[in-house]
């Protein structure tokens, strides 16, 4: 399984075969504004990296027509606590049904920034389990980490 | 109970760490027990059948036990942990198993 981290040369944990800093990916987009969400999910093969997880319906159902994915990742749950960790976990479950409707590709990842933040392949697994993926989901989600990573 | 009338068993072999160095028995077992219970509450933790039954305080290793079909979720909220007190806090999940035995030698 690919990681997607924010810094570089990051410990791999068990089962991740390769950690990426996004920053050497030119298809990865953290957008700032709705405007600017709609205009680089029209790039092919883009990542888009939400924080809020507030992605509009309309931004999705084009990124999956050019064959993009959102991204899913587990540090924005380890920098929440309590009440707010629920609520993030809420959200990204509302992102994947989002997804689910319009066919969107799914990447989970751990964007850690530093080595206490990266997580194991299973640990990840768990993560998506947790969201409410299938075990078809999964498998669809760890192909498109290596596809849209290697485009 | 027959054994076969009893709820379906997983034992998680983990490894704990607290800035670092393994923490004692005493303080492992109210980091886990507290986390567990921030993270799932009450009736959480009475449905996923959560126990912590072993830890060495010499290695930072233990196993915890959940039912079948809760292991992902016991997995997720180990993997949450990130800081206890202040301090940087690691609770890594090592190997699941349906035996204490078998979970020991992982």
């Amino acid at each position: 399984m690919i990681d997607l981290v924010a810094a570089e040369k990051l410990p791999k944990e068990a089962g991740i075969v390769e950690a990426v800093p996004f920053s050497a990916l030119k298809n990865f987009f953290q957008p700032k504004n709705p405007g600017e969400t709609r205009a680089q999910c029209r790039m092919k093969n883009a990542i888009l990296y939400s924080k809020s997880y507030e992605i509009d319906e309309g931004a999705i159902k084009e990124l999956a027509g050019v064959g993009g994915s959102v991204v899913f990742s587990l540090s924005d749950i380890l920098r929440e606590k309590g009440f707010r960790r629920g609520i993030m976990l809420s959200k990204m479950r509302l992102a994947l049904s989002s997804c689910r409707k319009s066919g969107c590709g799914l990447l989970v990842c751990t964007l850690a920034a530093d080595a206490n933040s990266v997580r194991t392949a299973r640990e990840l697994e768990s993560f998506m389990a947790v969201l409410g993926m299938t075990e078809q989901e999964m498998t669809l989600a760890k192909e498109c980490s290596e596809r849209l990573v290697r485009a | 109970m027959k054994p076969s009338g009893r709820f379906k068993r997983r034992y998680v072999s983990f490894s704990l760490s607290v800035a670092g160095m393994p923490p004692s028995t005493d303080a492992a077992r109210k980091i886990i027990h507290e986390h567990f219970l921030s993270f799932y509450g009450e009736l959480g933790i009475s449905e996923l059948a959560f126990k912590l039954v072993e830890y060495d305080q010499k290695s930072g290793r233990g196993i915890i036990r959940c039912a079948r079909g809760g292991n992902d979720k016991a997995i997720f909220c180990m993997a949450c942990m990130h800081e206890w007190e202040g301090k940087t806090c690691r609770l890594e999940p090592i190997t699941t198993s349906g035996s204490v035995r078998k979970a020991l030698k992982g």
